[in-house]
């Protein structure tokens, strides 16, 4: 055998490449230089109140992030998250809410249907586009303005607001100095984590997305692998919309309209490729920081709404450059 | 009297990478002439053509049309001197009409720079009727048939005055009356001065529209002269002819019951009652011409298309493959002919690929074991030789020589008791082929069934126990290697009439 093989599979005798770990890391040191940026620009930016904030905001959309993450990597697509997320919070709110049109059920019931909602948006969309072959970027555009319609039937037009304090509680409070979205975000991590890489359906999901013809040739379900990942997206958007409407103590029908652009965003940025086949939930992760870090820094840095529009998708332009030249289609 | 001369290709060679494609080839094509260029599948026709009409740079021999020495950048410099080629995947915008496309690029315009259809409208008009082309110029491609599509090309190239018209396999998709209507057109052209070059496998047509013939093989000039003074037996063998070099040094196996039984497998429009079995120990070879129905059979067996009628037994059990999976399942495994479309997963690293089909193996409960994956990736790696630089390079990054072993690894990785090979050393180097080959005949030796679809004669007579050759989708024999030459073999795969049904 050669003995570059040998050498090939003991990875301390790798020399270190730079270019690879650039490659790999270079998401990462963007992250810390803007950090660093921010942090003598506004001290403020590192005090633990405004770190916690931040990871406030980015722990919600940041399991939507991995929910859709899952599906671009498997090369599929989910426009809808926004309207499903807004659906969610009517659905779950209408569910508890002891105000007009609610109808005051326990709070583990309103978890559950944010959660089905979730699921069953997610499995009409991924059913569709698995079964009868319609590009993910059709049906979910479709599912976008079902789920939008569907929040604004079920809510009557109207805001939901008059939630029990205990389905306001995972969104609002913290377990000692961590809020409880943040140490869901963590949990949703590990286990997304764990499915990626060490279940088969993860495996599956990469080879669906690197080339769908051969993962069939390979004896993978295809069409069950697509399901089971949008599946896997429902329950992370559900939860989301279930922790945003608590976080909110409230639900609208006009809620989280372009959400799933942030989401979208903050897999790309972090280096997940849209083209399929490429990408890892440490991604996403970072990405949703980045994305969260770079939005409070304008806070801080009074930088008008208006402006932080531009930024931001000048910022998801930037990334996608990246990505393509990184894959080498530049 | 011999007729003038247009253009003559001298000495051209041609290498891909160390491939020699093209060594030492000359053609001479005459005014009013329709010149027949024949050979096996990788035999240079092809890349002869696309030298000629600009799309190859030659790397040695030169091109005079008309006496004068030239050279062709690209295809545009080569119309424009009058030579065009009809590919067998016709370069046409199929939303557009008829003289849309004939004029693509070209289209006539008015004063104020818009397209003149009405100009465009009358001077395909006259086209079509210079040719005695029946068809309305404002119908789209798309509501065309593919025999009329061709039409459609021929008459584009007639309008850029084309004096070479270059067709490729242009009967392969046509029924008989089609054929003929074609083949009447192209001797109208001939008697109106054209040169047509033929690339066809068909015997009939050549001996029925050719006046001279050229045979390349292995990228070498064989033969060029009349048709009329070569029988047809004599081009066959000209065609396939070659000294037998042991590269494939095949162990004889012993060959076991029958493991695989395929029963009048049809699928519409592909391929129609084919029926063969496959005994463990054995290396069943499938042979034919492109686009006789070879792909599409083994796809069949491994569960990627479904059958229209017939059936398929496993050890006597019929079974049915919805899905590869179900196939694979079974022990049924197949590598695909075209690695990069469904081979293998470029992006993903080689472990993976290799461990794809088999990922059962690697686990221990609910979660994917590093150290199992390591030791079956490490034992194919090895096996196979598969050279590669870290655990986690992508198979982008690999030679075709070694993506192909990754994707055969995979399916071995499945322990599959039939192993389909469709194409296994297409594009690979010499010394690849070689561990292909010693490859398979181990595997026949430990009882391994084996289906391998290959064009390359020598593999196919070099490798197989038993030859089963179709023709545009019929079965036209099955043979014992003992009994078979690449005489047989080919005088098969090219038959035009078909098997009398028993």
């Amino acid at each position: 055998m050669a003995s570059a093989q040998i050498q090939g599979l003991d990875p301390k005798v790798k020399s270190f490449d730079y270019k690879q770990f650039m490659r790999n890391h270079g998401i990462l040191i963007v992250f810390f230089l803007i950090v660093i940026l921010l942090s003598i620009a506004r001290p403020n930016f590192l005090r633990a109140s405004n770190i916690i904030t931040v990871l406030r905001q980015v722990s919600c959309i940041g399991i939507a992030t991995i929910g859709i993450g899952f599906l671009i990597i498997m090369n599929g697509i989910d426009l809808g998250l926004g309207s499903t997320l807004a659906l969610v919070g009517i659905l779950a709110g209408k569910a508890v809410s002891r105000g007009g049109f609610g109808l005051g059920l326990p709070t583990p019931v309103g978890f559950l249907v944010g959660i089905a909602t979730g699921v069953a948006v997610a499995l009409f969309a991924g059913t569709i586009v698995a079964k009868a072959r319609i590009p993910a970027f059709i049906v979910t555009m479709g599912t976008m303005s079902i789920g939008r319609g569907l929040a604004l039937i079920f809510a009557h037009g109207m805001p939901l607001a008059d939630f029990p304090n205990s389905f306001n509680y995972l969104g609002t409070a913290s377990l000692g100095p961590v809020p409880w979205p943040v140490i869901i975000y963590i949990i949703v991590i590990v286990i997304a984590w764990y499915i990626l890489n060490k279940r088969p359906l993860g495996r599956y999901i990469y080879a669906v997305g690197s080339n769908e013809e051969a993962a069939r040739v390979a004896g993978i379900n295809v069409d069950f692998v697509k399901i089971k990942a949008y599946l896997i997206e429902g329950v992370a958007v559900g939860l989301a919309g279930v922790l945003f409407a608590g976080r909110l103590k409230s639900a609208s029908p006009a809620f989280a309209s372009g959400y799933e652009l942030d989401a979208i965003a903050g897999c790309i940025i972090g280096g997940v490729s849209f083209s399929g086949g490429i990408g890892n939930v440490g991604d996403m992760v970072i990405g949703a920081l980045l994305l969260g870090v770079i939005n409070n820094g304008m806070d801080l840095l009074g930088v008008e709404a208006f402006y932080k529009q531009v930024v931001k998708g000048a910022i998801i332009i930037i990334a996608v450059l990246i990505d393509r030249k990184r894959s080498g289609r530049a | 009297m011999e007729k003038e001369i247009i253009l003559e290709m001298k000495n051209i060679s041609k290498h891909f990478g160390g491939v020699h494609a093209l060594d030492n080839v000359s053609l001479t094509l005459r005014r009013g002439e329709v010149h027949a260029l024949v050979g096996e599948n990788g035999a240079g026709k092809s890349t002869l053509m696309k030298i000629l009409i600009g799309l190859y740079q030659g790397d040695g021999g030169e091109i005079i049309l008309h006496g004068n020495r030239t050279h062709f950048k690209n295809v545009r410099d080569a119309q424009s001197a009058g030579i065009s080629m009809i590919f067998q995947e016709f370069n046409q915008v199929k939303v557009l009409s008829v003289m849309e496309n004939i004029y693509l690029g070209r289209e006539p315009r008015t004063g104020t720079g818009s397209v003149d259809y009405k100009k465009m409208y009358q001077d395909s008009t006259s086209l079509l009727s210079s040719l005695g082309v029946n068809l309305d110029p404002k119908v789209k491609i798309r509501d065309l048939t593919v025999a009329k599509n061709q039409l459609v090309e021929i008459v584009k190239a007639m309008s850029l005055n084309a004096e070479i018209l270059i067709m490729d396999e242009p009967t392969s998709a046509l029924s008989k009356n089609e054929i003929e209507y074609l083949l009447t057109m192209i001797r109208t052209l001939r008697d109106q001065g054209k040169c047509i070059v033929f690339i066809s496998h068909k015997m009939e047509e050549i001996y029925g529209v050719c006046e001279s013939v050229t045979v390349l093989r292995d990228g070498r000039l064989i033969y060029s002269g009349k048709v009329s003074e070569v029988s047809e037996k004599e081009l066959i063998r000209m065609m396939v002819d070659r000294e037998v070099n042991e590269l494939f040094p095949k162990q004889e196996a012993t060959i076991g019951g029958v493991v695989l039984e395929v029963k009048e497998l049809s699928v519409n429009g592909e391929f129609e009652n084919i029926s063969f079995d496959l005994h463990s120990g054995e290396i069943l070879g499938v042979a034919g011409l492109m686009g006789a129905g070879r792909t599409e059979l083994v796809e069949t067996i491994a569960g990627v298309r479904r059958p229209d009628t017939g059936e398929i037994y496993l050890r006597g059990k019929k079974i049915v493959n919805r899905i590869p999976a179900d196939a694979i399942k079974r022990g049924i495994a197949m590598v695909p002919e075209d690695r990069k479309r469904n081979g293998v997963f470029l992006k993903l690293p080689i472990k993976e690929n290799i461990l794809m089909s088999s990922l059962k193996k690697c686990m221990r409960g609910p979660l994917i074991r590093e150290k199992l994956e390591r030791k079956y990736f490490e034992e194919y790696a090895e096996k196979l030789d598969i050279k590669y630089s870290s655990l986690s390079q992508t198979c982008k990054n690999l030679s075709g020589g070694n993506q192909q072993k990754v994707a055969v690894s995979r399916v071995l990785n499945a322990d599959p008791d039939i192993i389909i090979l469709d194409e296994p050393t297409r594009g690979i180097d010499v010394k690849t082929k070689a561990e292909i080959h010693r490859l398979m005949s181990s595997l026949a030796g430990t009882g391994k069934a084996i289906l391998m679809v290959s064009s390359e004669l020598p593999e196919i007579l070099g490798m197989s126990d038993r030859i089963l050759v179709l023709h545009e989708g019929v079965q036209t024999g099955i043979m014992d290697r003992k009994d078979a030459t690449a005489d047989k073999i080919m005088e098969l795969a090219v038959k035009t009439e078909r098997m009398e049904v028993q």
